[in-house]
């Protein structure tokens, strides 16, 4: 899929990961993977500054949490990114169903 | 290309708040070692693991801005709560001021105004780049605010237009002179040229044409090459 057509919807798609619980970046990235069968492969470079900035506007809650030897961010949905994340997906919904009735027209009665 | 040697060229283009930068680029390093043992897991050798992690993370060159802009805002937040904190402090000068006329007092109740607007001006940073500056509905409030205003300009355009191709056709019209390439009244006008008259067709059915002074024996097939032909049987049945 494009980069660009993703680009734009990567805010999206991290918050609606997150709905489910925490995770920390690469569970991020993986879930996003996952989710979409292969079909999304975001660039991991572009994530974490993502991500750092959603902690920024306060939709997400960042922590660190060791396992063993190492430390992991983990990012948990705030209510601010609740309302955010509802507020894409309605927007998302207009957008396609708009779209959709250009590109493919009902036939007329 | 290893983690470290990745992480340690991307720490060396990158500028701002050295916590915040520590932050991040932990954060990266864990996130590469993430990927290079799944991809360890799957079957890679550990090396050829930590190379394509490296790889789908994307070159310095190419991640650094996205980075480089999170740096950034920090810097500004930093320096603005420093400048914020600052203020009240300068104002308590202020205060402490007010009471000598002298030139003191008026330096100090200048300063103080100029703290005040600094406190402002940080207390705006910092509501643009926090939790304020979450873009809820701004992107659907920026589209909408476009097309609308866009519709009025869009009805001022088809207006102009409208007037521009009025004021052509008048000016065609009161204009005598012909002009090239111009189709005036349904027929081409070639400039200096007089104006060229399309043939005129006639009915297939044969029906009648009106016909021009000068004209005998006109027919309903009265095309010239029909009149010569008739003219020449003629002379030939005289003959």
């Amino acid at each position: 899929m494009r980069g660009d057509a993703v680009r734009g919807h990567l805010d999206a798609l991290l918050l609606a990961v997150l709905e489910s619980g925490p995770l920390h970046g690469y569970a991020i990235i993986t879930a996003v993977q996952e989710r979409s069968d292969g079909a999304l492969e975001l660039r991991t470079g572009t994530v974490y500054p993502a991500l750092n900035r959603l902690e920024r506007l306060g939709m997400l809650t960042g922590s660190w949490q060791s396992v063993g030897a190492r430390r992991r961010r983990c990012y948990e949905l705030t209510d601010n990114g609740r309302r955010t994340l509802a507020g894409e997906r309605t927007a998302w919904r207009e957008f396609t169903s708009a779209i959709g009735a250009v590109l493919e027209p009902r036939p007329s009665a | 290309m290893t983690i470290d040697e990745h992480v340690a060229a991307l720490s060396d283009v990158l500028h701002g708040p050295a916590r915040t930068k520590d932050r991040m680029l932990t954060e990266v390093r864990e996130g590469l070692t993430d990927a290079a043992d799944a991809l360890a897991d799957a079957g890679l050798p550990a090396d050829a693991a930590a190379r394509r992690a490296v790889r789908d993370f994307g070159s310095v060159d190419d991640v650094a801005p996205s980075f480089q802009d999170e740096l950034t805002v920090a810097q500004a937040r930093r320096t603005a709560v420093t400048a914020a904190l600052g203020a009240p402090v300068l104002l308590l000068c202020w205060q402490f001021a007010g009471a000598d006329t002298g030139v003191l007092s008026h330096t100090a109740r200048l300063v103080g105004a100029v703290a005040a607007v600094a406190a402002l001006l940080c207390a705006g940073c910092l509501a643009a780049t926090g939790a304020w500056a979450a873009p809820r509905a701004l992107p659907r409030t920026v589209a909408w605010a476009g097309t609308i205003a866009a519709r009025p300009s869009a009805r001022r355009d088809r207006a102009h237009r409208r007037v521009r191709a009025r004021r052509e056709l008048d000016a065609r019209r009161t204009d005598r002179r012909p002009h090239a390439g111009v189709a005036r009244e349904g027929r081409v006008v070639r400039a200096g040229l007089p104006a060229l008259r399309p043939p005129r067709l006639t009915n297939v059915t044969g029906g009648r044409r009106p016909t021009r002074a000068g004209d005998r024996g006109a027919g309903p097939t009265s095309r010239p090459c029909a009149r010569v032909r008739r003219r020449s049987r003629r002379s030939s049945r005289r003959s």
